[in-house]
């Protein structure tokens, strides 16, 4: 838009407001304000002296600094995540060491009386090839997974 | 106006040279401070933005070679000082006789950094401190930073269409303001 665009009206508030009296910056301003330039370039220099380094090297030194901490940052991360999914893995060892089918069938029976013969067989032969399942996680607190742990642990402690 | 690309101050700026600053200063040091006071009302505030602003510029002076518009730069670069001006002072909690002191202090030192002004002047500035913040400082940038509205998109972040329509909103809404209080 350009200002002839602006209705007559618009444009007298415009020069009126561009006319008007307007504030001055106090004169110390610029001694100030050109004072603490000059102490934020010579402090600048003098660090960038001290370490005997350019003002590029500077940069190259912190861009190498910033990869550094991130890529320790992800070696950290990828170390704890690593840990909880190791942590949380199960192995199914502890029905490794059940004897055979008809010893964690017995130990269903026992657990659960009324289950038909069937189911009995059914759970056993599931619980047998379970134990030859490669490592997968183990959610610990869900409800069938502890259902399964407590009859491993039964079997377990049968052996 | 400084030109896209152009200008050989950039140059001194990026390397440091305390006469570029000074050159820096005189060139828009009386605009920016005129701005600031626009944004924020406050003469005080609009010293400390000033010097943000500069001081902004030396500590990214390496980054100085990408900067096409100077101009819009460092209004850029007082927005965000008097962004921060103004949060600051937002968090500062204040005694209800501290708020009255402070305001009347302002108001003598608004007074006395101000020239002479006739009562449709000092209508005028009345009526720009009742617009709201974004009309308030449209005007700023435009009236005391005295940029164009390609200048005024850039440091807003919007398009020059939006840009400049918001600075017609704003002189019809000042000049309602005027007429409803003449």
């Amino acid at each position: 838009m350009q200002p002839s665009e602006l209705p007559p009206e618009l444009e007298r508030l415009e020069r009126e407001l561009a006319g008007g009296p307007r504030p001055e910056a106090p004169p110390e301003l610029r001694d100030r304000v050109l004072g603490s330039v000059r102490a934020e370039l010579e402090g600048g220099e003098r660090a960038s002296a001290g370490r005997g380094e350019t003002a590029p090297a500077r940069s190259r030194a912190s861009g190498w600094l910033s990869f550094a901490v991130g890529l320790a940052l992800g070696v950290l991360l990828w170390m704890n995540l690593s840990l909880s999914a190791a942590q949380a893995t199960s192995y199914g060892r502890h029905l490794r060491s059940a004897a055979s089918l008809e010893t964690t069938a017995d130990r269903i029976r026992e657990l659960l009386p009324d289950l038909p013969e069937e189911e009995v067989r059914r759970h056993a032969m599931a619980l047998r090839a379970g134990s030859d399942l490669a490592p997968c996680p183990s959610v610990a607190g869900r409800p069938a997974a502890g259902r399964l742990r407590g009859l491993t642990e039964l079997l377990s402690e049968g052996d | 106006m400084t030109r896209p690309g152009t200008d050989p101050l950039l140059a001194d700026l990026a390397a440091g040279r305390a006469e570029a600053f000074e050159a820096l200063y005189d060139r828009f040091g009386r605009r920016l401070y005129r701005a600031a006071w626009g944004v924020l009302g406050s003469p005080q505030e609009a010293e400390d933005a000033v010097q943000d602003v500069l001081l902004a510029v030396v500590r990214s002076r390496e980054r100085l070679a990408d900067v096409r518009d100077l101009t819009a730069y460092l209004f850029a670069s007082l927005r965000r000082a008097a962004g921060r001006l103004a949060a600051r002072r937002a968090r500062q909690p204040v005694a209800a006789h501290a708020l009255v002191q402070e305001v009347a202090d302002a108001s003598a030192e608004a007074a006395a950094g101000r020239p002479d002004e006739g009562p449709h002047a000092d209508r005028l500035r009345q009526a720009l401190g009742r617009l709201p913040p974004e009309q308030r400082e449209v005007i700023a940038l435009k009236i005391d930073g005295e940029l164009t509205f390609a200048q005024i998109a850039d440091v807003l972040g919007v398009s020059i269409n939006t840009a400049a329509s918001r600075y017609r909103y704003a002189l019809q809404k000042l000049r309602r303001s005027l007429g409803e209080t003449s």
